[in-house]
């Protein structure tokens, strides 16, 4: 087996990669305005972090509520805000700007072009992200993430506009990021046979957001010129001759290409650091090129296979979007052996086995497997109508996804930069009790609510009937989420602590070492 | 940095916890009193109302008023239940339960072992289940099942608890058992979704019209109908002439046995429906006055149900038993 240099193109260009200390030393407007990709990046993480220290927040509030049948705090509208909030808060602000924020630091080393082409409009989507935040939480939507209308129309809330106008905003700021990583992507010089992977997925992925983020800007005028009633025109609301099968064709147009948003940003992670903590070249370098287009080829026909099953979709078209949907496993499939050879097909150093970022990838990889395996019965049609749809399998699967493999990927991703922002490494104990929490947590939850999706536990429900096996499966959720609450919090010490005093590193934080009994001294910094 | 962000986020995130619940108060959870919007309305560029006007005209022409047997019939209902426990459970009684076999899993629809009257058939009738499920079809204790108080009091499609969840488990509460009944009588059914019968599945042959050897006038109303037992031969051909005598909306189908464990097996999982598209034969909405007619022959022996399929109708006693002879059930008002 060939192995690369280090400042092969594929393999991440080290010198470009010095650890310093980049979070000291910063003005205010440094800090907010920067256009030094590394800051840019950088705030987009921690306010990441924030997001999700929010839908974390939300989720361990009604995961309290829902522990136990029969028993409430909450009223039923602070309930669904809170389970609307949690899943827009995950997707939009927490998940898509971590795994979008950790590109716009890595890709432009990996390019060796050293700065973010089009910084502003980085800096542009961020705030008007934050500002889609801001409106989302003072307006308050209660009618779940995907706002299906009439419901998004008719919540008696006289600020749920700005909820409708921050879906807007959300649209413009994923514009502006796909379109940043698209430019960068295009900056590459490797040509088709020496790009390497990540700008192959920045590149389809900004393709993927630029085109997809149409349908969700539309829904969000739809509805907010809907709720107004600014002109005869209805589009979404039945009562005054819109359409909700539109609504639905037009969300989920960008609906499934949306859940890609996240995802392939994650993979281009692994992509990234795999290579470096083994030593060695991917598996394949085309099985990842290929499955990159495929990928964003497949995703935009397949919205369908979101709706209820039966009476919306007519049984052919039913039917040809379920061999669509399957058609998409192939490239996600030729990700996951390609990982999983690389892997396999030679040792794996002990400096890697050792590492946190590894550990968490080698997880996200598990993970994947797991929601994919679902993912292979949500697509087809029959379990769909019988237990899939709209109860507890369907959270199953996407926690398995976008936390099990896109959040904990864009972990690894953090734990991977971590020295290279602040010049020390991090607590390794610290770090081991925030990954075992997480893989136990995420686990427990993830499995409990798919049992309960087998027991036909329904969606968005605020309490429930002590129905046999139910309040088992609630009560393991719920103690898997508060393992993932306290890891995040042990993340967040890890974070503060090692920030100042963690152990300095001055060389490559990330050697490849085979045997480091044998060679003790040359051990990486911990 | 870090610090900047550190104190952004705990400052950011206690200010929106504290927003989105406690700060919410109660007059944010309801819809403003004046629509934002009423200026633009007075200038008539919009609909009177964002939401669908309600239309009273149905409630009132007094189509839905509730008839007051009801009261009687609920508080019955409610009382039976409130009485239910293990010991209410008699098995070894009535002569009529050994011979039903409702779990009959095997696939052939309409071909079920009720003929067998030793204690063997009574082992497939396993109605105690595991023990939580508890299972009251003899309400009276006189040994007897019977069909109409456990329809009234335990057939709680609602599910409010437990034991009315499980009150009408008539083939046991071995679930996979079940699913075998399910997916068999959904497989026999599948090449009619509505009057299967029409085909000759079932054990029934139901015709618009044709030769009959005797007629059968059936009339619906509340709660219940003409005649809840009707006995038939082999081979027998009888027109029946359905009538809405009642004074609300009603309609008719007919069931086989399994059909109806697969509905009980349904509405135990939360998933509640009746399974009418698999019904035999249905008439949907028969209004007050209206009547229809069908000519249907006895193929098999079996017995079969035949019921009101509108929410509760059932519950509240439209559900009558037709059978050849030895193999009905007791189903005395």
């Amino acid at each position: 087996m060939a192995t690369m240099e280090m400042d092969d193109p594929k393999m991440g260009l080290k010198a470009h990669w010095e650890p310093k200390n980049l979070l000291s030393g910063l003005t205010l407007n440094q800090i907010l305005f920067s256009n030094d990709y590394r800051h840019i990046a950088l705030k987009g993480i921690f306010t990441a972090f924030i997001m999700l220290a929010l839908g974390g927040t939300f989720a361990i509030i009604f995961r309290t509520e829902l522990a136990l049948p029969d028993v409430q705090f909450l009223g039923a509208r602070v309930y669904m805000t809170l389970m609307t909030l949690h899943g827009m808060v995950m997707v939009f602000g927490f998940l898509i700007p971590l795994v979008v924020s950790i590109s716009y630091y890595m890709l432009p080393k990996i390019l060796g072009t050293d700065r973010l082409l089009w910084a502003g409009a980085a800096q542009a989507s961020y705030w008007i992200l934050i500002v889609a935040a801001v409106l989302l939480v003072i307006g308050r939507p209660d009618f779940t993430w995907t706002a299906y209308a009439p419901m998004s129309l008719r919540t008696g809330n006289p600020n749920i506009w700005m909820g409708h106008v921050a879906i807007i905003l959300v649209a413009v700021s994923e514009f502006l990021a796909g379109a940043v990583l698209f430019r960068n992507a295009l900056a590459s010089k490797g040509g088709l046979k020496n790009t390497p992977l990540m700008a192959w997925a920045a590149g389809t992925i900004g393709l993927l957001f630029m085109i997809s983020v149409f349908p969700l800007g539309f829904v969000g005028f739809g509805l907010l010129s809907d709720w107004a009633q600014w002109t005869q025109v209805a589009y979404f609301d039945p009562s005054r001759g819109g359409s909700v099968q539109f609504f639905l064709y037009v969300f989920w147009t960008y609906g499934h290409p949306a859940v890609y948003l996240p995802f392939v940003p994650a993979i281009a992670i692994i992509y990234t650091i795999m290579p470096r903590f083994l030593g060695r070249p991917m598996w394949s370098y085309w099985s990842g090129v290929v499955a990159f287009v495929l990928l964003a080829i497949g995703a935009m026909p397949i919205g369908p296979h979101h709706f209820q099953p039966v009476y919306t979709v007519s049984g052919d078209y039913q039917r040809f979007v379920q061999i669509l949907t399957m058609l998409v496993f192939i490239p996600s499939v030729l990700h996951v052996f390609n990982w999983i050879s690389s892997l396999f097909m030679g040792p794996i150093p002990d400096s890697a086995r050792r590492a946190i970022p590894f550990k968490f990838m080698v997880f996200s990889i598990a993970f994947i497997v797991y929601g994919g395996a679902t993912a292979f019965l949500n697509a087809q049609i029959a379990p769909d109508s019988d237990f899939i749809h709209n109860s507890y399998w369907i959270p199953a699967h996407f926690h398995a996804m976008f936390f099990g493999f896109s959040g904990q990927m864009a972990f690894a991703g953090v734990y991977f930069l971590f020295p290279y922002f602040t010049g020390r490494m991090y607590n390794q104990t610290m770090g081991n009790w925030h990954f075992w929490l997480w893989q136990i947590g995420l686990f427990i939850k993830i499995t409990g609510m798919g049992i309960a999706g087998y027991l036909y536990f329904p969606r968005w429900v605020y309490d429930y009937l002590d129905i046999p096996g139910w309040a088992d499966a609630q009560m393991a959720i719920t103690i898997g989420g508060y393992m993932v609450g306290l890891g995040f919090l042990f993340f967040l010490v890890n974070l503060f602590w090692s920030a100042k005093y963690g152990k300095e590193v001055t060389d490559d934080p990330w050697p490849v070492i085979h045997d480091l009994k044998a060679a003790p001294a040359a051990a990486p910094a911990e | 940095m870090l610090k900047f962000f550190g104190i952004v986020g705990l400052a950011g995130v206690t200010l929106t916890t504290y927003l989105v619940t406690y700060g919410v108060g109660p007059e944010m959870q309801l819809p403003p009193e004046v629509s934002l919007l009423e200026g633009f309305r007075e200038e008539g560029a919009m609909p009177e109302s964002r939401n669908l006007e309600e239309d009273h005209a149905a409630e009132d022409s007094g189509v839905f008023e509730v008839p007051a047997e009801d009261d009687v019939y609920l508080d019955a209902a409610l009382e039976a239940m409130g009485d239910m426990d293990m010991a209410g459970m008699d098995m070894s009684g009535g002569g009529d339960m050994s011979g039903m076999d409702m779990s009959a899993a095997d696939a052939d629809m309409g071909d079920m072992d009720m003929s067998g009257t030793d204690s063997s058939a009574m082992a497939g009738m396993d109605m105690s289940g595991t023990g939580e499920a508890v299972l009251d079809m003899d309400m009276d204790g006189d040994g007897v099942m019977d069909m109409s108080s456990a329809a009234m009091g335990n057939m709680d499609m609602t599910g409010t608890n437990d034991t009315a969840m499980a009150g009408m488990d008539m083939s046991g509460t071995d679930s996979t058992d079940m699913a075998a009944t399910d997916g068999a009588a959904m497989d026999g059914m599948a090449m009619s979704p509505s009057n299967a019968a029409m085909m000759g599945e079932g054990g029934l042959l139901i015709t618009d019209d044709g030769a009959f050897d005797r007629e059968i006038d059936l009339t619906m109303l509340e709660w219940g109908y003409s005649d809840m037992e009707i006995d038939v031969k082999m081979g027998e051909r009888i027109k029946f002439t359905v009538k809405n005598g009642g004074e609300i909306p009603h309609e008719f189908m007919f069931m086989t046995m399994p059909l109806m464990a697969a509905a009980n097996y349904r509405a135990t999982r939360a998933d509640w429906n009746l399974l009418e598209h698999e019904a035999l034969f249905e008439q949907a909405l028969v209004l007050p006055g209206g009547e229809f007619e069908f000519v249907l022959q006895v193929q098999q022996a079996g017995s079969w149900m035949f019921m009101c399929m509108l929410p509760y109708h059932m519950q509240m006693g439209m559900m009558g038993q037709m059978a050849t002879e030895g193999m009905s059930m007791d189903m005395e008002m």
